[in-house]
C-alpha cells in the first residue's frame, strides 16, 4: 500500500514537473516575442516570409533590403523552400510559429488555411488582379485572401535549333502537324520527346489538367465531379488527352525512369527537341546553357487549330498573411509598395522575373526570357487554358499521376485509365 | 528512523528516475495518447474544426479503401525478402572475414561503411546509379540486364529497393556476427577438429547454434527496421512506379501531409504500431524458445 502511495506521489510530482516545464516554455516564448517587438530602439519589426518559389529567393531578399532601406524599422526574415513546403508549413503551425506571410495555393488549399488568413479584400490592389488570378484566391465568402505572386504556364518547351536542323519552320498547332514534326525530327536523328513519367508530379498536375481545362466549362465539370453528375469515364475530351499522353510517352525515351532532373538536364544539354515544361524552367536554362534558344508551344491533342493553339496557365501561388501576426499592417504596407509603386513593380518584374497577375503592370520581356515571352504573348492574345489542380481534392495530383504511370506502363487501357481517375477522385472526396 | 529512510528513497528515486520519466511522458506517452484521440477524428491537420467519426478511419483501413493494405502487403513482401538476404549475406561476410584473410580489417570497414550513411543520401546516390550508372555500363558492355529501366517497372523497382537495403544493412549484421563468431571458445573448435569434424560440419553443428542469441538480435533489428522502411523508399522510388513500392511508413506520411487526412494517418500509424509489435514479439518469442532449446 505504502509503495503504491509512493508511486502515486511520484507520478503526481512528475506531472507537476511537466506542467511547470511547459509553463516555463510558454513564458520563455512570450518573453522572446515581446523582445523582438520592443528591442532595438523599440521600433524594428521583423516580417517572417515563408514561400515556395525557390527561384526568386535571392531577388526577394534583394527587394526586401530595398524596402528596409526605405523603411528602416522593418526587417525581413525570408525562408524559401520548394520540396516539402506544405509539410514544413504544417510543422510550423503545430509548433506555434506560423510565419507572418506564407504561400497558399488557391481553392482547396485556400479552404484548408482560410481560418488562419487575413482578409485582404479592402487592399487597393485587389481591383487590379486579373480574373485568372482573382478566382483562385477568392473564398466562398467572396473575400480575397492573398496576393498573386506569378502567372505560370506550360506547354512543350522546344529547342529552336533542333527544330531548324529538322527543317521545321513553325510550331505545330494540330496533332497531325505534331506527328509530322516528330517524324522529321526522328529522321534527322534527333530524340523528339522525353517525358518525366518517373515522378508523378508532371503527369498528375499538367497532363491530367489538360483534360479538365479543355472541357467546355471546366469549373462546372469539376463541380459535377464533386456532386457526382460528371465523370471522367467515357468523356471524349479525356479520351483525346489519353491518346495524347500515350503518344507523348511512346515517342519519348525511358519515360518511367526519367526524373525531373534528368529531363531538365537533357533539355539544357540540347539532347531533346521537345519536353513538357513551363516558363519556370527559364532560370535553369539561363544558368545551365545560356546559348540555348527555346520556346513554349502548345500541346495539340486533335486537328482543330483553334482549340489547340493554346498554352495552359495559372497562378502558381499566392502570398497570404497570417491573421494572428503582430506585423500584419506592416505586411500590408509592404504588399502595397510591391504591386502599386513603380519601384516595387520593377523589383517584381525585373529582379524576380515574374509575369504578374495584375492588369496594372506587365512583365519585362527581357527579364522573363524566351519562355516567359512566349507565355506572355499567348496570355495577351487570350489563347490560354486555365490550371485547375488547386480545385482537386487533397492528394488527387499524386493519385492522378500514379494512374497516368499505370496507363503508360500498359497496366490499364484507356477506359481503365479513365475509370481509375474516377475511382481516385471518389476515394479522395469521401 | 525507518520512515526517514523511506523518505530519502523517494527523493533518490525522483532524482534518478524523475527527469527521464518526464521526458518519456512528454515525448512518448502524451503524443501517443493524443494520436489515439486523433485517430477517431477526421481532422485535416490544420483547421480548428475536429469532428469525431468513431471507427470510420479504421473501417477505411481494413476495407482497403485507404490503400493501407496495399502498402502493408508490399512492406511484408520486401521485409521477408530483405531480412532473409541481409542475414544470409551478413553471416557469410562474417564467416569470410573471421578467416585469416589479407586486408581483413579494411574489408570489414568497407562493408560496414554504408551503414554509417543516411538512408536519404543512399537513396539519392542509388537513384543516380540506377538511372544513369547502370545504363552506361550496359551500353558499354552491351548487357541488357543493366540497361533495363530499373526504377520504371514494378518488379525491378522492388529489386532495386532490396539491393539498396541489403547493401546498406548487411554490414551491421556482419559486425554482430563477427562478434558472435570470435566469441566462440577455440577449445571447442579444436576438440571438434580432433574428433574429425569437417569445417562445414563444425560451422553448422557447433558455431551456428552457439550464435543463436546473436541471430535473435540481428533478426529483431532487421525485421523491425525493414518494417519501418521510409527514407530509402522516399528518396529512391518515392513509392513509384504508380505507387507499387509505397511502404507503410511512406503511406502514412502521404496521408498525413500530402492528402491532408491527419485523422486517417494517425489511425494507420496505430495499426502500424500494433503490426510491428505483433510481428517482432512473435519473432522474439520463437527465437528465445529456440535459444533455450539449444543452449
Amino acid at each position: 500500500m505504502k509503495r503504491t502511495k509512493g508511486r502515486v506521489t511520484m507520478l503526481c510530482v512528475s506531472l507537476a514537473g511537466v506542467l511547470a516545464l511547459t509553463a516555463c516554455g510558454g513564458q520563455a516564448g512570450e518573453g522572446q516575442n515581446s523582445q523582438t517587438g520592443s528591442s532595438e530602439s523599440a521600433k524594428t519589426k521583423t516580417i517572417y516570409i515563408y514561400q515556395n518559389k525557390i527561384e526568386i529567393d535571392k531577388a526577394l531578399k534583394k527587394t526586401a533590403e530595398a524596402y528596409t532601406a526605405l523603411h528602416p524599422d522593418i526587417q525581413f526574415s525570408i525562408e524559401s523552400v520548394s520540396d516539402n513546403f506544405s509539410t514544413g508549413l504544417k510543422t510550423k503551425l503545430a509548433s506555434g510559429e506560423l510565419p507572418d506571410v506564407f504561400t497558399v495555393n488557391g481553392n482547396q488549399v485556400l479552404k484548408l488555411w482560410q481560418s488562419q488568413l487575413e482578409d485582404l479584400t479592402d487592399q487597393p490592389w485587389t481591383k487590379d488582379m486579373i480574373p485568372l488570378a482573382k478566382e483562385g484566391i477568392t473564398g466562398d465568402d467572396g473575400k480575397v485572401y492573398g496576393l498573386p505572386v506569378s502567372v505560370e504556364g506550360y506547354g512543350y518547351v522546344y529547342n529552336k535549333k533542333l527544330f531548324q536542323q529538322a527543317g521545321i519552320s513553325k510550331v505545330p498547332v494540330t496533332l497531325t502537324e505534331l506527328k509530322q514534326d516528330v517524324e522529321s525530327l526522328k529522321s534527322a536523328g534527333i530524340q523528339p520527346l522525353v517525358g518525366a513519367y518517373m515522378d508523378w508530379y508532371q503527369a498528375g498536375n499538367f497532363l491530367v489538367n489538360m483534360g479538365i481545362a479543355r472541357q467546355k466549362d471546366p469549373l462546372a465539370f469539376i463541380k459535377g465531379l464533386y456532386d457526382g453528375t460528371a465523370t471522367f469515364v467515357g468523356n471524349e475530351i479525356f479520351k483525346e488527352v489519353a491518346d495524347f499522353i500515350q503518344y507523348d510517352f511512346a515517342n519519348g525515351k525511358n519515360g518511367l525512369s526519367t526524373s525531373f532532373n534528368n529531363q531538365t538536364t537533357q533539355l539544357v544539354n540540347g539532347e531533346i527537341a521537345m519536353t513538357l515544361g513551363g516558363n519556370w524552367l527559364q532560370p535553369t536554362i539561363d544558368n545551365g546553357n545560356a546559348s540555348l534558344e527555346t520556346g513554349l508551344m502548345p500541346l495539340p491533342v486533335n486537328d482543330n487549330p483553334e482549340e489547340n493553339d493554346k498554352l495552359y496557365a495559372g497562378v502558381s501561388g499566392y502570398w497570404a498573411i497570417n491573421k494572428d501576426s503582430d506585423v500584419k499592417e506592416e505586411v500590408k504596407d509592404f504588399f502595397n509598395w510591391l504591386v502599386t509603386t513603380p519601384e516595387g513593380q520593377i523589383h517584381m518584374t525585373k529582379d524576380m522575373q515574374i509575369i504578374p497577375g495584375f492588369s496594372s503592370f506587365s512583365a519585362d520581356n527581357e527579364a522573363i526570357g524566351d519562355l516567359g515571352a512566349d507565355l506572355s504573348r499567348y496570355l495577351k492574345e487570350g489563347k490560354v487554358y486555365g490550371s485547375y489542380n488547386s480545385y482537386y481534392p487533397d492528394g488527387a495530383d499524386q493519385a492522378f499521376g500514379e494512374a497516368v504511370q499505370r496507363f503508360v506502363a500498359g497496366q490499364v487501357d484507356k477506359d481503365g485509365f479513365l475509370q481509375e481517375l474516377q475511382n481516385e477522385w471518389d476515394r479522395l472526396t469521401e | 528512523m525507518k520512515k526517514k529512510k523511506k523518505y530519502n528513497m523517494l527523493w533518490g528515486n525522483l532524482l534518478f528516475l524523475g527527469p527521464s520519466t518526464l521526458v518519456f511522458l512528454a515525448v512518448v506517452v502524451i503524443p501517443f495518447a493524443i494520436s489515439i484521440i486523433y485517430s477517431f477524428s477526421n481532422w485535416n491537420g490544420i483547421s480548428n474544426e475536429i469532428k469525431f467519426v468513431g471507427l470510420n478511419n479504421f473501417n477505411n483501413i481494413f476495407s482497403g479503401k485507404a490503400k493501407f493494405l496495399d502498402a502493408f502487403w508490399f512492406t511484408l513482401r520486401i521485409t521477408a525478402v530483405s531480412v532473409l538476404l541481409i542475414n544470409l549475406l551478413g553471416i557469410l561476410l562474417a564467416v569470410a572475414l573471421t578467416a585469416r584473410l589479407p586486408l581483413r580489417n579494411p574489408f570489414r570497414a568497407a562493408f560496414y561503411l554504408p551503414q554509417t550513411m543516411g538512408g536519404l543520401i543512399l537513396g539519392f546516390i542509388w537513384q543516380f546509379i540506377f538511372i544513369a550508372g547502370f545504363p552506361a555500363i550496359g551500353d558499354k558492355l552491351n548487357l541488357g540486364f543493366f540497361t533495363q529501366q530499373w526504377l520504371g517497372t514494378e518488379k525491378t523497382a522492388f529489386a532495386a529497393l532490396v539491393i539498396v537495403n541489403v547493401w546498406q544493412n548487411a554490414g551491421y549484421v556482419m559486425v554482430i556476427m563477427i562478434a558472435a563468431l570470435s566469441g566462440i571458445s577455440s577449445e571447442l573448435i579444436e576438440s571438434a577438429k580432433v574428433d574429425g569434424s569437417r569445417p562445414l560440419n563444425t560451422f553448422l553443428r557447433i558455431k551456428l547454434p552457439l550464435c543463436v542469441p546473436y541471430i535473435t538480435v540481428s533478426l529483431f533489428w532487421t525485421i523491425s527496421s525493414a518494417l519501418k522502411m521510409f527514407e530509402t523508399n522516399v528518396s529512391l522510388t518515392k513509392g513509384g512506379p504508380y505507387g507499387s513500392t509505397t511502404s507503410m511508413a511512406l503511406n502514412i506520411y502521404n496521408d498525413a501531409f500530402a492528402n491532408n487526412k491527419y485523422g486517417l494517418a494517425t489511425a494507420e500509424a496505430l495499426v502500424f504500431f500494433v503490426i510491428i509489435l505483433a510481428i517482432t514479439s512473435v519473432q522474439l518469442y520463437m527465437s528465445k524458445r529456440k535459444e533455450s532449446q539449444i543452449l
